[in-house]
């Protein structure tokens, strides 16, 4: 009797296995609007962002370049590359021939656009300081020092065979740092932090799960 | 039991091997593995699979359908759209993959409509 019910288990479990029907129900990751496929960008060659009025002291561009190299290579299969352009003037942006001449024929998708950083000291009145009683306290300093950073940026993907721009949009982010000592270079990789997440999700689109059938037979 | 009743349930087993045997031919093998891929979210060797499948036998709405999921991860949607199709033209009556269909369909839409509001405020300016 046992080796019966034995043998019925491996017939049942041949016949499950060999012809199982029913659908798998799954939750897919599916990205939302997209602007460009990732899967489709071969090769990104940052060509750097024009500045009208490129700080002194801090090599903005750079700065920019070598953060989205780092954040572009692990997100996309085709390679990513620096190939920084020597700026004609501003009009270059929208200059398809422009474009079309650097890129040389080449497979590949252009990630520029414009840069402006802007750094100030600030001073705010934060109360009168007047002393409403005598004490042993020095009375507080009514004035309080801030450090402002403020970085916007348009970013325009330019296809390389034809010079058109396939993506464009603007990205505006602000950063008061208490710390007046607070440098360029550690603003613009904070205020970069912010401007990447909007960047990614509006270039590849943000996932949500929705419910798929995959098929067996 | 007596052995002439073993004998008839163990032909009778075999018999049904046999009978459920051409479904496990390779196309399906490939869709069955394509299947436990996606699952352990590989889905790049998901597509491969099903892509095989399809190779095998052209008429196979499961691969088309499986591929169809596979795209759309991949945010391929018109390659997604494509292969929906392709199954249903397939197997019309086919629930699951019109639901896909259908669902794809609605996600591309909800997109398209997020886009003409991502514009809006641009070519107010």
């Amino acid at each position: 009797m046992r080796r019966n019910s034995a043998l019925l288990a491996v017939i049942a479990l041949g016949l499950a296995f060999c012809s199982g029907r029913a659908p798998v129900k799954v939750s897919v990751e599916i990205p939302g609007s997209a602007a460009i496929p990732r899967d489709t960008i071969q090769t990104l060659l940052l060509a750097g962002f024009y500045q009208e009025k490129p700080a002194q002291d801090f090599d903005v561009d750079a700065a920019l370049v070598r953060y989205l190299l780092d954040e572009f290579k692990p997100k996309i299969k085709g390679t990513v590359e620096a190939a920084p352009v020597s700026w004609p003037g501003p009009q270059a942006l929208s200059d398809k021939e422009f474009w079309k001449k650097i890129g040389a024929g080449r497979k590949a998708t252009f990630l520029t656009g414009k840069a402006e950083f802007v750094q100030e000291t600030r001073k705010a009145l934060l109360d009168s300081g007047a002393r409403d009683f005598d004490g042993p306290f020095k009375p507080r300093d009514p004035w309080t020092v801030r450090k402002f950073f403020s970085l916007q940026i348009e970013v325009v993907l330019i296809d390389a065979r034809t010079g058109e721009p396939v993506f464009r949009r603007n990205f505006q982010e602000t950063l008061n740092a208490e710390n007046i000592k607070q440098t360029a270079e550690f603003a613009v990789f904070d205020l970069m932090g912010r401007i990447k997440i909007k960047l990614l999700r509006s270039l590849f689109g943000s996932e949500r799960p929705l419910d798929r059938y995959l098929l067996i037979k | 039991m007596s052995n002439k009743s073993t004998g008839a349930l163990v032909a009778a087993a075999l018999a049904a091997l046999l009978v459920a045997a051409p479904s496990c031919s390779r196309a399906p093998d490939q869709i069955r593995f394509g299947v436990w891929a996606s699952q352990n979210n590989l889905w790049d060797e998901a597509i491969f699979r099903w892509r095989k499948a399809l190779q095998a036998d052209p008429g196979s709405a499961a691969a088309h359908n499986n591929l169809g999921v596979a795209y759309e991860k991949k945010g391929l949607f018109e390659d997604a759209l494509r292969e929906y199709e392709a199954a249903l033209k397939i197997e019309s009556g086919n629930t699951f993959v019109k639901s896909n269909y259908q669902n794809c369909k609605e996600n591309i839409q909800a997109a398209d409509k997020d886009d003409e509001k991502k514009k809006a405020p641009h070519e107010k300016k």
